[in-house]
């Protein structure tokens, strides 16, 4: 037993570590699709390899706001926080109710990215911070909504337990918010005016470099890989690991097809959208209510 | 009372060339914009100023990196006035073409950097990508492929072959395909309208009041479009349509744009046509004792408009209104109470060129001297002063 145990540890930190190399993989590709799309040769697909590693090496930033600890410190609980994610998605941590921390923390992770902008002492990360608070308040809830929608017409109590297949049919329209609220969270148009270069600059992360951009630039990564996991395991959650493999690469499809064939709304147009999703999603919560009691 | 100031440039991703634009806001509202120029000031006026003519031409042909072409025609054309000399037919058709190819090249990569600035990063690509057909255009008949220079008083350097003008239409029934799809994505596209459409408004009126010019005014409205209102070189041979339309929004600007380039292909199928058979003049110096003279001449933005002195063979004074000059001042009022998102949409869609249009700008009233503190920095920091 002891020894079962052990070995289950040593696999799921395997696990975890193989999580990192994967996510910046899967950004290589996004970004190499992307740019074969746009008619342009595009980064070879370890850039994102080089990218971290020469951030890593920079020296400390001379930033004003570096004095400030807050600066130093969030995008490490960012990265933390959106690396914990994994923990739930995998299977790793597994409990009765975990849903709800699922949630939390995933939540957690989009407070930090606020306070990131704000902490940085830049007129342009606090306009992101702004943006990102604005929506913030339609997509979580929506999402919060979806994923309880899900778990409810499982009647599961746990996300390790999820194993109902095909729930993109049963369950359509809490799909389509879990969809449009991930293009939100991982800044793709036409959802990406938290982040809209030519608007706000670098929004957020305009003050950050050398480790602190490094691992601002690997949690959105993670944040890429976890969204496509976690949507390939709500929406199809095909039997086998090969079939899981071939639809994560589907909505990888999909989400480098949205970024490529579309403009950004600006942010009110942005929220008004999002209430819709909100109310889908609401919508949809109501039906399963009339469904399953 | 404003909530906070925030600082568009001089380096920021919307905009391309070195200016600030100083924005008081109100929460996401823009409650008062301010211009702050002089980040490019190169003095060009002042260094035309005792060159020869010859000499002259040199430097007006690389005040702007898009529109050197119009640049250089517009002082050639003030020349050939102050000689009182009328270009041979075949002449006066290869600058026009070059001028035509000039405006699709300019409006492409313009309209590619306003599909960059709403975020659609693809059609930005595809525009860039239909620049190099015009480009490539440009190096075989110029020699140049940015700097076209080709323009000389009386006559142009190089003749066009047969095999060029049989490149060029290759080249123009590839952009037609294209810019038809452009035409219909921007048509079809909901985001492209939710993001344009009643965006940065220019009545007629207040385009009129504003002298503005090009395609910007064309968008609201009010012709003045120098090709069909003073033509000049191969103009008045040509059959074209001016396009107008009266929104006035930056999507009637977008429009207007992209139906100038399939009218600018269907006018270079038209020169080619009817190109006339024979020889260019030879180039030689021009001599003028005494000169003064006006040309306007339509470039991609609006008219360039030149005024030029001579005196004992060398330019006097010589002073150039670009289009920037006449469409920048709108720029604060059009931004009052929008919001944030939409700076660099409607900076974009005037099609701003800082370095060509920058001068100093001094108001005497009597002894007092009104002058702009850029403006005199540049003036009592120059070594000529």
């Amino acid at each position: 037993m002891n020894m079962h145990f052990s070995t289950n540890i040593v696999i799921n930190i395997i696990r975890m570590l193989a999580v990192i190399p994967l996510a910046l993989i899967v950004d290589g590709i996004f970004r190499k699709v992307l740019a074969r799309m746009q008619n342009r040769a595009g980064p070879p697909i370890i850039q994102p390899f080089y990218d971290i590693v020469k951030l890593f090496g920079k020296k400390k930033s001379d930033s004003r706001g570096y004095k400030n600890i807050f600066f130093r410190v969030i995008p490490i609980l960012y990265f933390l926080s959106t690396y914990g994610l994994f923990l739930f998605i995998l299977g790793i941590i597994n409990f009765q109710f975990d849903f709800i921390m699922f949630i939390y923390i995933i939540v957690l992770s989009s407070g930090l990215y606020i306070i990131l902008g704000l902490v940085s002492n830049s007129p342009f990360g606090v306009f992101g911070s702004m943006r990102d608070m604005l929506l913030m308040i339609c997509y979580e809830i929506a999402l919060t909504i979806c994923v309880f929608s899900f778990i409810v017409y499982s009647d599961v109590l746990s996300l390790g337990q999820l194993n109902e297949s095909w729930m993109i049919l049963k369950l359509p329209l809490a799909s389509l918010c879990m969809f449009v609220v991930v293009l939100v969270e991982t800044r793709i148009t036409p959802f990406d005016t938290a982040e809209a270069e030519p608007e706000i600059m670098g929004s957020v992360e305009t003050e950050y470099s050398g480790k602190g951009l490094g691992l601002l630039d690997m949690s959105r990564q993670l944040k890429l890989l976890f969204f496509v996991i976690m949507l390939t395991k709500f929406l199809f959650n095909p039997a086998g690991i090969l079939a899981f493999i071939l639809f994560s690469i589907l909505i990888l499809f999909i989400l480098i097809f949205s970024e490529a064939t579309s403009a950004r709304y600006r942010t009110d147009q942005t929220f008004n959208i999002l209430l819709i999703v909100l109310l889908l999603s609401v919508i949809e919560f109501i039906r399963l209510y009339i469904l399953v009691w | 009372m404003h909530d906070f100031s925030l600082p568009i440039g001089p380096v920021n991703p919307s905009i391309k060339e070195p200016t600030c634009i100083k924005l008081n806001l109100e929460g996401n509202i823009i409650r008062e914009a301010k211009l702050q120029l002089g980040y490019v000031h190169k003095g060009i006026e002042q260094l035309l100023e005792g060159k020869k003519i010859e000499q002259a031409l040199y430097i007006t042909q690389r005040i702007c990196g898009i529109c050197s072409f119009s640049h250089s025609n517009g002082f050639v054309h003030s020349i050939e006035k102050m000689i009182d000399y009328d270009s041979p037919k075949r002449v006066k058709f290869i600058r026009t073409l070059i001028t035509e190819l000039e405006r699709i090249q300019s409006h492409t990569l313009w309209m590619g950097f306003m599909f960059h600035e709403f975020g659609f990063e693809t059609m930005f690509q595809y525009l860039l990508r239909d620049r190099e057909y015009i480009l490539e255009v440009f190096e075989r008949v110029t020699g140049g492929r940015v700097h076209h220079a080709i323009n000389k008083p009386k006559t142009v350097k190089y003749d066009l072959r047969k095999q060029d003008i049989k490149f060029i239409l290759e080249k123009m029934k590839i952009l037609e395909k294209q810019f038809a799809e452009y035409l219909d994505i921007v048509k079809t596209d909901e985001v492209t309208k939710k993001r344009l459409v009643d965006v940065g408004i220019i009545k007629k009126q207040q385009a009129k009041r504003y002298c503005l010019v090009g395609p910007a005014a064309r968008a609201s409205g009010f012709n003045n479009d120098i090709r069909s209102k003073h033509p000049y070189d191969a103009y008045p041979y040509l059959d074209f349509d001016v396009m107008v339309n009266k929104n006035g929004d930056a999507y009637a600007r977008l429009t207007v744009r992209l139906m100038e380039v399939l009218e600018s292909i269907k006018i270079n199928r038209q020169l080619m046509k009817d190109l006339p058979e024979g020889d260019i003049p030879k180039s030689n110096l021009t001599f003028i004792k005494e000169g003064m003279a006006t040309a306007q001449v339509e470039a991609p933005r609006g008219e360039n408009f030149y005024f030029t002195i001579v005196k004992d063979n060398v330019i006097d004074r010589i002073k150039i209104r670009t289009p920037t000059f006449a469409l920048i001042n709108i720029l604060p009022v059009l931004l009052e109470n929008r919001p944030i998102g939409d700076v660099p949409v409607i900076l974009h869609s005037l099609d701003p060129c800082f370095s060509c249009m920058e001068r100093v700008i001094v108001v005497k009233e009597n002894k007092r001297e009104v002058i702009d503190e850029h403006a005199f920095l540049h003036k009592y920091c120059d070594q000529h002063h």
